[in-house]
């Protein structure tokens, strides 16, 4: 934190208080996953008398917490270890034989760790989605391949 | 095998044109637009995908197509000129630049060209939505 010299400092620790990194400082820094997408901005700050425990990120309207320990580097932006799942939504399906099967519309999650137990699939608006179980995914990098032929 | 079953391998240009040519990352990259057709084995020997606007086409041979889909033409490998263009972030998501130039050996980048010069592949430590540099290419650089 800068502008220390300025003010009085009481503290029994030896560490320079000025390398502390100040909690408004993480306001409005941006959130890159693993892959380097920007999932939006910092909103809020959570912490114990210990130190930051994570940081509440958003993006319009959805709102996500992210553990501190999945951060990579906090000094520019919030830099993380890992590829959210809910980046998946929005991205398009293809199953085994290059059949369009729509868009991720939800994910189905195991428990608050990063991984999942199905996708939620929609062609389109008004067409009842397909659940597809996460062992059915070859790849999901950019979009989802299938490793199955859906009819 | 009978007539009926070679038909039933057998596609027309139709079902190629027009799709989607999807690569191993699942990017679409473009629509597929041209059939390249050896006049002489008269074999199918590659296509060209239209990238979009202001980008340049890209021909895939055929060697590099894994299958023709039924929405898309499925690529085996991914084409390391799609990487023009990525946003360069050091380890703390600082931009350093954007990637100008991709070398690569056998189809793998082995280093990249931006405004500062090259990174090899071993200073690089994600290439998804941006290139995100490991820590220690920021070492070798305020040397």
């Amino acid at each position: 934190m800068k502008d220390l010299k300025k003010i009085e400092i009481f503290t029994p620790r030896k560490e320079d208080v000025s390398k502390f990194n100040s909690v408004m400082g993480y306001i409005k820094k941006k959130i890159v996953s693993k892959s380097g997408e920007v999932m939006g901005e910092v909103k809020d700050v959570l912490f114990t008398a210990k130190g930051v425990k994570g940081i509440i990120g958003g993006k319009l309207l959805s709102k996500f917490y992210i553990d501190s320990a999945y951060f990579n580097s906090v000094d520019g932006k919030i830099m993380l270890s890992i590829d959210p799942v809910m980046l998946l939504v929005g991205k398009d399906v293809f199953d085994a034989d290059g059949r369009l099967l729509g868009k991720v519309i939800d994910v189905v999650r195991k428990s608050k760790l990063n991984n999942f137990k199905s996708i939620i699939v929609k062609r389109k608006f008004y067409s009842k989605g397909v659940e597809i179980p996460k062992s059915e995914i070859k790849t999901s990098k950019k979009n989802i391949i299938l490793n199955k032929v859906y009819e | 095998m009978n007539k009926m079953a070679a038909r039933k391998k057998t596609i027309t240009s139709d079902d190629i044109l027009g799709k989607d040519a999807v690569d191993l990352d699942g990017e679409i990259l473009g629509v597929t637009t041209k059939l390249h057709i050896d006049k002489d084995s008269k074999k199918l020997v590659g296509i060209t995908i239209d990238s979009g606007f202001m980008k340049p086409d890209l021909f895939i041979g055929i060697n590099y197509i894994k299958n023709f889909g039924i929405d898309s033409v499925f690529l085996g490998k991914i084409p390391v000129s799609k990487y023009v263009g990525l946003q360069v972030l050091d380890s703390k998501g600082k931009l350093i630049g954007k990637v100008k130039k991709v070398h690569s050996k056998r189809n793998k980048v082995d280093s990249i060209e931006i405004s500062h010069g090259l990174i090899s592949i071993h200073d690089i430590a994600e290439i998804g939505v941006s290139v995100i540099l490991k820590e220690r290419y920021k070492i070798k650089e305020s040397k």
